[in-house]
């Protein structure tokens, strides 16, 4: 799952933020929510697959816990790679500028 | 997870000549990095930085497709890094108003277990974020 995809909804959004203080239950998080608990269970699962957060079972509940490390690492890999594409294709302009 | 960036630039240059300055490997060592390119579809080759901007560091990549003057892939991962997964380089250009236009995608995956690793707190702000993305 796209991480991308997973941060463009703002429930999904608010989700990552209220995990971002603990881990939490469904049922606890529901409040902050207008939407169905069906809705923010398939906001949570598209949340899992992306790697974005964590889920461990503990005895009738699940909790649900924020993985800062996969956003983290997007958030690297992306500054790293733009500042590198863009300095490289403003040299190719360059470079173009010049050659006859 | 996938990772994945797209770039888009208008040149004022034809994609002929476009196309030259993405598979000539002196011009690629004038405007991205040194290397042993050649457009060989399959084709194993390297890409370094003669200068040390970057370090030292030395790019093993493949060439994956190749459709002059439209479409080029290459494979791009980090000498050492391979177990992390290669990245994938896609180069798209067609003819535009008064020159061409290119756009570079770079897309990777990470493996989940670096992933999966929970580390307490929340490093980044996701308004950060956003804005790198949006970028």
């Amino acid at each position: 799952m796209d991480v991308y995809h997973a941060i463009a909804d703002p429930n999904r959004r608010k989700l990552l933020e209220l995990l971002a203080g603990g881990e939490r239950s469904v049922q606890a998080m529901m409040p902050h929510f207008d939407v169905t608990i069906g809705a923010v269970s398939q906001h949570l699962q598209i949340l899992l697959e992306s790697g974005l957060v964590a889920r461990e079972k503990r005895g009738r509940f699940r909790f649900y816990r924020a993985s800062p490390e996969a956003l983290k690492e997007v958030h690297d890999w992306t500054r790293q790679y733009s500042r590198f594409w863009e300095s490289r294709l403003d040299r190719l302009g360059d470079y173009l500028d010049g050659t006859p | 997870m996938r990772f994945e960036i797209d770039f888009e630039r208008h040149y004022a240059h034809p994609p002929e000549k476009v196309w030259r300055a993405l598979t000539d490997k002196e011009a690629l060592g004038q405007w991205l990095m040194e290397t042993d390119f050649e457009p060989v579809l399959g084709r194993a080759f390297k890409m370094w930085c003669a200068d040390g901007e970057e370090g030292t560091d030395t790019y093993l990549c493949e060439l994956r497709a190749y459709d002059p003057p439209r479409r080029m892939v290459w494979s791009w991962v980090l000498d050492g890094r391979q177990a992390q997964g290669e990245t994938v380089v896609e180069y798209r250009l067609e003819p535009a108003e008064g020159g061409s236009r290119l756009a570079v995608t770079h897309s990777g995956d990470r493996d989940r277990e670096t992933i999966e690793r929970f580390k307490g707190g929340w490093p980044l702000k996701l308004a950060d974020l956003e804005a790198t993305l949006a970028d």
